[in-house]
């Protein structure tokens, strides 16, 4: 997952009794509801993962909504997200093995699917805890640290999440 | 969600040379690729009944645009996993892109797959370490901070935060980031010099694995990339 450091803006809304303090309690009031969106939001299909506001760089003119009084503010800052790409390298851990591969977590992404097929030479045993073997003895069991390589992503809409397809096949793949 | 079918518009003999057409697909989806098992893709010469028993959908995001892409599979074990899948799909930010249709022979396995990466606009690329000293002060500001209940930190920030301190390897990111700077000069560009600095690999050979696309400039770069590594392993922390 490649780290951005963006510069959004966004519309933040106050309320009118956050508004009748003073001047400082104001920005106080809009960096906490910028926080609160943000977070909300979670993550978006073109920057990937919320994860952090680092800075508040201007604040617009704030509009009036005529009917509850509430005020729009403009506001510009900078964050930081996380979004999975194409072809990099990544490691993750083992989530869940099944027959037809293994699902890891890394990060803030909990859908990483590593298809058996890709994982060369090894196998699925079953048992109460399943693994996969390969000829070396080398094991991928629940909690490997495994380094792989992001095959393509989708954006799941609904959940405002990313699902990844994985690999092993290459050198320098596989478990840590 | 409805599956797509797979035999496409136009009555093409699919039985005989094993040709897929898969029909358009949702904007969403950049190169996911559905996985069946070898068992079912054996029961007919049929590509379309190969993909019924699975359970994840195929979507192509070249196909974005309408227009049918074909694949040949190669005509052994009707193994699916290694079968003409065209993996060229992706371009992130959901632009339209077109369908590489002559692109035949791809596999899932696909070593050489290339980084793709496409900055947002207003977006600066971080290396994971850079990311890593920003998320650190932000932890640390987190304590005073939440004593407010109202403040609010997104669901990832904990997560993100143990994943950085997991791949943590330099004393600090700016001596990383200025040895990896001057790998721009010989054509290294910023996707792959990010990457490079998060894997932290300890010999070329592991870099030109995994970022292939580096190969193509290799008389150009080996040597460069060869003193960029000795020159991180003096900047690294000792974990």
């Amino acid at each position: 997952m490649v780290f951005f450091e963006v510069e959004m803006q966004w519309n933040v809304l106050i309320s009118p009794n956050e508004l009748d303090a003073k001047g400082l309690l104001l920005q106080k009031a809009i960096i906490v509801h910028l926080m609160e969106e943000f977070a909300n939001r979670k993550a978006s299909k073109e920057h990937g993962y919320y994860v952090a506001v680092t800075s508040l760089n201007s604040v617009g003119e704030g509009k009036v909504r005529g009917l509850t009084g509430d005020v729009l503010f403009p506001v510009t800052f900078s964050c930081i997200t996380q979004k999975p790409a194409k072809g990099e390298i990544l490691q993750g851990s083992v989530e869940k093995i099944l027959k037809h591969g293994i699902f890891l977590k890394s990060g803030p992404m909990e859908s990483i699917f590593l298809p058996e097929k890709t994982m060369k030479d090894y196998r699925y045993v079953a048992g109460e805890n399943p693994v996969f073997l390969n000829d070396k003895h080398s094991k991928l069991e629940k909690d490997t640290i495994v380094r792989f390589k992001v095959l393509g992503f989708k954006w799941l809409e609904y959940d405002r999440q990313f699902q990844l397809l994985a690999t092993l096949a290459g050198d320098f793949l596989g478990p840590i | 969600m409805g599956r797509k079918s797979l035999k496409g518009k136009d009555s093409a003999p699919v039985n005989k040379t094993r040709h897929i057409q898969v029909d358009s697909s949702d904007s969403e989806y950049e190169g996911f690729v559905d996985e069946r098992s070898p068992a079912s893709a054996k029961a007919s010469g049929k590509a379309s009944s190969d993909l019924k028993s699975g359970k994840k959908k195929v979507s192509f995001e070249s196909l974005k645009t309408g227009r049918k892409t074909s694949f040949e599979t190669p005509a052994a074990k009707g193994d699916w996993g290694k079968g003409g899948k065209d993996f060229n799909a992706g371009k992130a930010g959901g632009k339209g892109s077109l369908p590489q249709a002559t692109a035949v022979k791809p596999r899932l396995t696909e070593i050489e797959l290339k980084l793709e990466l496409e900055l947002p606009k207003n977006a600066r690329l971080l290396m994971d370490c850079e990311a890593a000293e920003i998320l650190q002060e932000i932890e640390e500001h987190k304590t005073i901070l939440s004593e407010d209940p109202k403040v609010k930190f997104p669901e990832s920030f904990n997560k993100v935060l143990q994943y950085t301190k997991f791949g943590g390897h330099y004393i600090n990111s700016q001596s990383a980031r200025k040895v990896l700077e001057t790998l721009k000069i010989n054509g290294v560009n910023d996707g792959e010099i990010c990457m490079i600095g998060n894997i932290c690999p300890e010999t070329v050979e592991e870099v030109y694995a995994l970022l292939p696309s580096l190969k193509a400039n290799k008389h150009k770069n080996e040597g460069p990339i060869r003193e960029v590594l000795a020159s991180l392993a003096k900047v690294k922390s000792s974990k």
